[in-house]
């Protein structure tokens, strides 16, 4: 590992965040599968006659689009995962969403996807823990 | 709440092991995100997608792992670890676990931040 001379340390280079194109870009294709399977189902129920084939295409069209459509992006907390409620910036929660009750604690990391600094805060009577991003 | 990779912190003096604790949580990344970390792994590279789900799934491990901590009547848990596995190839399974303690800050030893 390389030693550095210098008493003050040199900050980090800040991390990348990640593009959200190639999930939107995977979301609508899936989507657009999920609508054709669909259609393929509805075609051989009224062209060939096939219903339980057709029923069973438009049953895998549906799941995919059930899976694009509810499929969860980030991890918020405990009870935000409860009720499925929307992440906020760097997967924490949302600014001035913070519960009353909750205090700042020491720990503090880079959320690697966003390239947010995050913040831990805990609640001491439960042990719940908030984050929050402080840049 | 301290939690710390090792058996004992500075500043402190342990005055009560309470037991064991973990935190355990399996989550997958979707129909979305797998397409799209294969898409990604196809030009090589961090996949973004998997980095996120693993960063996700840590916070949430160590979240119950700290409830589980906090209703012991814990302030701390002391070397903790992370274990990891795979279940069904998409789904992501990491345990976070430790020794959950009661501190108190000792008098004779250095001061060390929560």
């Amino acid at each position: 590992m390389e030693r550095r001379s210098s008493s003050s340390p040199t900050p980090a280079p800040p991390l990348q965040p990640s593009s959200p194109v190639m999930i939107a870009a995977a979301r609508v294709i899936l989507a657009f599968v999920g609508g054709v399977t669909i259609l393929v189902g509805l075609g051989l129920i009224v062209t060939d006659g096939d219903r339980s084939t057709g029923l069973v295409t438009i049953l895998i069209g549906a799941a995919i689009l059930i899976a694009v459509v509810y499929e969860r992006s980030r991890y918020r907390s405990v009870e935000a995962d409860l009720h499925n409620d929307t992440p906020g910036p760097g997967g924490g929660e949302p600014v001035g969403a913070l519960p009353p009750g909750f205090r700042a604690t020491t720990e503090v990391f880079v959320d690697p996807s966003s390239g947010r600094r995050m913040r831990v805060y805990l609640q001491p009577a439960t042990g719940d823990r908030r984050y929050m991003a402080e840049d | 709440m301290i939690i710390a990779t090792t058996p004992s912190v500075g500043g402190y003096r342990v005055t009560e092991t309470k037991g064991h604790v973990f935190g355990l949580v399996v989550r997958s990344r979707g129909l979305a995100g797998n397409l799209a970390a294969g898409l990604r792994s196809l030009v090589g590279g961090e996949i973004h997608e998997y980095t996120s789900l693993l960063e996700d799934t840590r916070r949430q491990a160590i979240d119950r792992m700290v409830q589980n901590a906090t209703l012991m009547g814990a302030n701390a848990v002391l070397s903790m670890r992370f274990d990891s596995s795979e279940i069904g190839q998409t789904m992501s399974e990491i345990v976070a676990y430790g020794t959950a303690v009661v501190v108190v800050p000792d008098a004779g030893a250095p001061a060390a931040a929560e």
